[in-house]
């Protein structure tokens, strides 16, 4: 859907026009659904979320700001639907405890950075070692990268300080390098990780 | 200066420190060359990720956990073929309870079972035990280089255990596996003779091209070859497949034969039960019981004891038949004098005049003579539309009962099974290798049960496979529903639509056979494919 027409139909949806939140359902529920199953780890949560989301979507259409991108928007008002349900299965309305900053870079120094994926199944890993992350690495990440919130934005999705993002962020990533060099190990995805090789 | 450590770096290259920060760390990166390539690195890492993440693929993570595991797939497998059963089960209890004498209904077309039945066993009949035996040899050698791969390949991960615990296994199934059965007696060969002067006190099982049974026996015997002449006596019942078939001798129970020839000139106390090109009871022949034959062309000049229940092309007869005859011919039936029929004639055939009974044979009970009508064309028969509309019913229900409980198995498009159906062939390799897999399972006695449910599965999965194909078509056709509530109602109707399509292509005219497989390759490749996805998934997230 091209902005022009994307733009005509936010102006169909915001009149009540049924059809329009159709096509908005059609076009953007495969990324929603993405999104929330990243974020919950579970399918089934996930499609129960993305339904959610379109169902309400009529009414919080109504704090839409016609300024941002339709996208961005509607996929932050799926993150925070996603955080909300993961607070509620929590006691405490904290989602995870902010990390201990005072060692940043415990977890792997070896670790290098990820580069080039050719293939679709190098991808596919890929994926599935972000769905497979704990929560606290998984949530800060997928907001980052899928959603391209800012830090401040996850901060406050988050209820966490803009420097714990941060940490979680790169710590993130530092367990998903792992992760894939173990599967590099065992000789599944031999081509993965490349390792950036005289960097330190 | 020092370098700044990597999780400012990281971010850095979000664009997320603040203004100074960041001119600190630009200007030392003009100066540092140590620097520079892990900041383009980190800069490569995260468009990596945003990529990788923007362009998941919605079914990729539908399948991730959709099922579960490997008892997962198993189990919903298992639930499909239940679904498949319990509906087409009740549908056709339904449909026999209101459509009356239809014809029964059945998933699998039960007369192309019986023509391939009928062609497996022609083809056995002919090429006989060799082919056998040669399969039986191939399967082994397969299964031992599977076997011998497979403990390479654990000798080589240093699995000692494992190699051991399979080099066991392996060892007690080659010792285990030929001995299929010891409560008789086998001969083989190329021309096998049970001399006048034996007589075998053990059920007999023959494989031979030429045998001949001049002793006895005492239990049953089982041949299969290519001639087969009894001038002895078997006291059990005789099962044969075989080109031809003479019974000069006795045989005191029941015969069971496929042939192209039978002729029995001697005895057969019991029953006969023939499917064959040829039969002829000769004057000297002698059946004590029934005799029920399909059989292209029938004599029966010597005697029946009871019933003659044929269905023929053409029968001629000058014999005796002890109550009634009933035949069903193609063509001709003619009784010469002094053919004798102790109870009723009852004939059918096409035309009037295909009857004839000449003036000296006797009928002692009524002769009736009813016309056949020819069958008209399936396509103007009101009931034939009926019916497949009860099939597309059950397809429908099963596919939508399926969908409820296993919505990620109907993820595959049809597009993609298209694309790679020439490839990859997966449904190509579904059709063939289960019941070969299975039959080989079958060898051996512990297999047996498991290649008998192997075998149903996959009738079942062939079943299932319409459905596959219809609701990708549907999908195609139609796409998804917007409404997320009304997605149920939405895969119901596009599945009718896809069903409706399904039943047009395997019931046409003419090409019905290769639409079917067609069909029959495309629903397996998208099942298959399917279930290799989410096993995939699995496996990699047990990584």
């Amino acid at each position: 859907m091209d902005e022009g027409k994307l733009s005509a139909v936010l102006g169909r949806a915001g009149s009540g026009d049924a059809d329009a939140y159709a096509e908005l359902f059609r076009e953007f529920q495969p990324r929603v659904l993405a999104l929330c199953r990243y974020l919950l780890g579970s399918f089934e949560d996930a499609e129960d979320a993305a339904s959610e989301v379109f169902a309400r979507l009529q009414r919080s259409m109504k704090t839409y700001d016609a300024a941002l991108p339709f996208p961005k928007w509607l996929m932050s008002v799926a993150s925070h639907h996603c955080v909300d349900q993961l607070r509620r299965r929590r006691v405490q309305q904290r989602i995870f405890d902010p990390p201990d900053e005072r060692t940043p870079e415990a977890v792997a120094p070896q670790t290098s950075p990820l580069e080039e994926l050719v293939s679709v199944e190098e991808q596919d890993a890929v994926r599935a070692a972000i769905a497979a992350l704990p929560e606290r690495s998984r949530l800060p990440l997928v907001l980052r990268y899928y959603n391209e919130l800012s830090y401040d934005e996850i901060a406050a999705t988050l209820s966490l300080s803009r420097a714990n993002v941060a940490t979680l962020i790169f710590r993130a990533k530092q367990e998903l390098r792992e992760a894939l060099a173990r599967n590099e190990k065992v000789g599944k995805n031999p081509k993965l990780a490349k390792a950036h090789k005289g960097t330190y | 200066m020092d370098c700044f450590s990597e999780l400012k770096y990281s971010i850095y290259v979000d664009g997320e420190l603040p203004a100074e920060e960041r001119w600190q760390v630009d200007e030392h990166l003009l100066e540092c060359p140590r620097c520079r390539p892990l900041v383009a690195a980190l800069r490569r890492e995260a468009s990596l990720l945003s990529d990788v993440l923007q362009s998941t693929p919605a079914e990729a993570l539908e399948t991730a956990t959709g099922l579960g595991s490997a008892l997962g797939i198993l189990g919903a497998f298992s639930g499909m073929v239940a679904v498949a059963v319990g509906v087409v089960m009740t549908l056709t209890w339904a449909g026999r309870e209101f459509l009356g004498s239809a014809p029964l209904f059945n998933p699998l077309n039960r007369a192309a079972i019986i023509t391939v039945f009928v062609d497996a066993a022609l083809y056995l009949a002919n090429q006989g035990a060799s082919m056998l035996y040669s399969i039986v040899t191939t399967l082994s050698a397969l299964m031992l280089g599977f076997l011998v791969l497979v403990a390479v390949r654990l000798a080589l991960r240093r699995n000692s255990l494992s190699m051991g615990l399979l080099a066991g296994l392996g060892l007690a199934f080659l010792l285990g596996s030929p001995a299929p059965a010891t409560a008789m007696e086998r001969r083989g060969g190329t021309v096998v003779t049970v001399p006048a002067s034996q007589t075998i006190d053990d059920s007999l099982f023959v494989a031979g091209q030429s045998v001949s049974i001049n002793g006895t026996v005492n239990g049953n015997v089982y041949v299969w070859c290519q001639r087969v002449v009894i001038r002895g006596d078997i006291k059990g019942d005789l099962f044969t497949g075989n080109q031809s078939l003479e019974i000069n001798g006795t045989v005191e129970g029941n015969v069971y034969t496929y042939s192209q020839n039978v002729v029995v000139r001697g005895h057969v106390t019991r029953g006969l039960h023939a499917f064959s090109a040829n039969l002829e009871v000769d004057k000297d022949g002698q059946v004590g019981t029934d005799t029920e034959a399909f059989s292209g062309d029938a004599r029966v000049d010597g005697a029946v004891g009871r019933d003659l229940n044929l269905r023929v092309g053409t029968l001629e007869m000058t014999g005796h038949v002890g109550r009634n005859v009933h035949v069903q011919a193609g063509d001709t039936i003619t009784v010469f004098a002094p053919a004798r029929i102790d109870g009723n004639l009852e004939a059918n055939v096409n035309s009037s005049d295909h009857v004839h009974i000449e003036p000296g044979a006797a009928v002692a009970g009524k002769t009736d003579v009813h016309l056949t009508e020819k069958a008209p064309s399936r396509y103007s028969q009101p009931r034939f539309y009926v019916w497949q509309a009860v099939r597309l019913g059950a397809a429908l229900l099963t596919g939508f009962i399926l969908f409820l409980l296993f919505p990620t198995l109907f993820a595959g498009r049809i597009e993609s099974a298209l694309g790679t159906l020439s490839a990859v062939g997966i449904g190509f390799v579904l059709l063939i290798v289960p019941p070969i897999a299975a039959v080989a399972a079958g060898i051996t006695l512990v297999g047996l049960p498991m290649g008998l449910l192997g075998l149903m599965a996959w009738i079942a999965g062939l079943y299932l496979a319409k459905v596959f194909v219809a609701a990708a078509i549907g999908r195609m056709l139609v796409p998804p529903g917007a409404d997320p509530k009304r997605q149920n109602v939405a895969f119901a109707l596009s599945l009718l639509l896809g069903l409706v399509i399904v039943f047009v292509a395997i019931n046409l005219p003419y090409i019905a056979w290769l639409t079917k497989f067609l069909v029959l390759l495309l629903g397996l490749d998208l099942l298959g494919r399917q279930v290799l996805v989410t096993w995939r998934r699995t496996r990699s997230r047990m990584a």
